[in-house]
């Protein structure tokens, strides 16, 4: 993540359109900027005194060296004029490769994302810092390592505030996070209907009885939730009294959920069907390493920045095309089971490789405020190329798509790619239709090289298992 | 009866907790955190206290047993001087 050294915004007839991202207009404080593919941040004069005092207590510095933070620097305001308004400062931020949202993240995802939150106030709460919120779209990930984006969220702290974002990190880490934990169910679909999180409330509503006696339960989930629900306006009638929350309860809550949440494990009973791709696949490991070749030759020869694996399981494919020279590897995949396991393969070999769940006949649409708060899949970013492995029969067959559409969809993705072509005599297609009649008279090699020469230029074939599974490298050529 | 009680909660609490929050406060914290973070602070003063409380204790113990120690070392040390 490395600021450009060209600083100074240039004032060429070609010079680009400065719009407001529609992502951030929540805090007054400040706002979010695109210039071109540049991404500026304005500080407006009221939250400039908090500003000037965090950067006075050193804490951003060291939160940037440990990788806790994204970088800034200063631009001086008169390069952009009158578009920000009368902002204090405006400062720029890297712009980063991709930007995923929490309910894209599996388990393991929002666990490290919700401790990286954590981590944030106890470092910052060292130097009388704390933060004004703790939302999980503030947080990105750069291979499986999160990194918070927001620098405006810092705010000055004094001793006896309450933690203001205490109900948002429930909502948006622990009780989503406590779903799969204590049920076995994926947060990622609830969250994705309901962007602010999963309330206490709700949550509580399914706790059985003897759930509710643990007590880290019953004061962040069962005593929020049914308190939540008291009328706040005649709270609100009160005048300034005395009680304070004090730092030493501020860090014992902090420390207390942090031990919690790194201790939460998915409750699933058994294995998900794709955990166990891996040793059950129908394909031979000669076949596995003809694939594995043929997916590092394509990224060497081709050097895509970003790839995108779709459906890339454990990611061995997304490995493939790291070894052959890809900056970054964004996988997807709609197996929870399969994407924990890539997680933690990413994590433990330190990989630029980021599972997210995706269901491909239903990616995140655009959302939230205006419907252009969280952005959809297609709006956010495209990929270098995309490789589509054992794929396309899942979706031409199990979800009936038709074989030129399931084609289209992914050679719009990227420029260019490797799409499997798993023929109906393999044995997993033969599963797939063995409790249904064959409606799919187009299911073939030669339909499918016919759609994809409408789209692409096929710049070469391999044929890798011995069932007639074929790979197509593609250029495309229509826009 | 049961709603008087909880207005009466909360109006006691957030008397209490007053406004020294509201620098941040664009982000509604909710009557419900705001409640459970009354309870844990107080209870961080309880244990404050209940601490204090029992380190005077246990000094007690302590002191004791040491004074009943050095009687008896002292008592030792008379015995050896005579042999």
């Amino acid at each position: 993540m490395r600021i450009p050294v060209q600083l100074r915004l240039t004032t060429t007839e070609s010079e680009p359109a400065i719009r407001a991202e529609p992502g951030s207009f929540r805090d007054p404080g400040g706002r979010i900027y695109w210039y071109g593919e540049r991404v500026l941040r304005t500080v407006m004069p009221s939250a400039a005194q908090d500003f000037d005092f965090v950067e006075a207590s050193g804490l951003i510095p060291t939160l940037v060296e440990r990788g806790m933070l994204i970088p800034q620097s200063h631009l001086s305001l008169e390069l952009l004029g009158e578009a920000v308004g009368d902002a204090t400062y405006l400062l720029e931020h890297p712009k980063l490769d991709f930007i995923s949202h929490p309910y894209e993240w599996p388990f393991r995802g929002l666990q490290a994302a919700a401790l990286l939150q954590l981590d944030l106030y106890l470092e910052a709460l060292k130097r009388d810092v704390t933060l004004s919120d703790a939302t999980a779209y503030n947080i990105q990930f750069e291979g499986v390592r999160p990194v918070f984006i927001d620098r405006l969220s810092f705010r000055r702290y004094e001793d006896g505030q309450f933690w203001m974002g205490h109900r948002q990190f429930c909502e948006q880490f622990l009780n989503p996070l406590l779903l799969r934990a204590l049920f076995g169910i994926p947060h990622n679909a609830w969250y994705r209907g309901s962007p602010e999180g999963i309330g206490a409330a709700e949550l509580s509503a399914l706790l059985p009885l003897r759930k509710k006696f643990s007590w880290r339960v019953l004061t962040n989930v069962v005593m929020q939730g049914s308190l939540q629900k008291t009328r706040s306006s005649d709270a609100h009638q009160a005048v300034a009294g005395k009680l304070k929350f004090p730092k030493t309860a501020f860090e014992r809550l902090l420390h207390g959920l942090r031990t919690w949440i790194a201790s939460l494990q998915p409750a699933d009973r058994q294995p998900t069907t794709w955990q166990e791709y891996a040793r059950h696949n129908s394909y031979r490991d000669t076949e596995a390493e003809a694939k594995r070749k043929f997916i590092t030759r394509f990224v060497s020869e081709s050097k895509p920045r970003t790839v995108w694996d779709i459906g890339c399981n454990t990611g061995d494919y997304s490995v493939a095309a790291l070894q052959g020279g890809a900056r970054s590897v964004i996988g997807f995949d709609f197996d929870h089971g399969a994407l924990d396991l890539a997680f933690d393969r990413a994590k433990s070999e330190n990989l630029a490789f980021t599972p997210l769940f995706l269901d491909v006949t239903n990616p995140a649409p655009d959302q939230g405020w205006g419907q252009a708060e969280r952005r959809g899949l297609r709006a956010r970013a495209k990929a270098d190329a995309v490789l589509a492995l054992a794929l396309i029969h899942h979706v031409a067959i199990s979800k009936n798509v038709p074989l030129g559409e399931v084609v289209s969809w992914l050679t719009d993705m990227a420029p260019r790619g490797v799409i499997e072509f798993v023929p109906k005599t393999d044995p997993m297609v033969v599963e797939l239709l063995r409790l249904r009649e064959d409606i799919f008279p187009n299911y073939n090699e030669e339909h499918f090289v016919k759609c994809l020469e409408k789209r692409a230029r096929i710049v070469t074939s391999e044929t890798v298992s011995a069932s007639g599974r074929k790979l197509f490298a593609f250029e495309r050529v229509v826009n | 009866m049961v709603h008087r009680k909880r207005v009466l909660v909360v109006w006691l609490a957030i008397n209490l907790v007053g406004f020294s929050a509201a620098a941040n406060a664009y982000l509604d914290p909710g009557t419900g955190s705001i409640l459970v973070q009354s309870l844990l602070a107080g209870i961080a003063g309880a244990a404050a206290v209940i601490s204090l409380y029992w380190q005077r204790v246990k000094r007690f113990f302590v002191n004791l047993r040491k004074s009943s120690r050095d009687a008896h070392t002292s008592a030792t040390s008379t015995d050896n001087d005579r042999v």
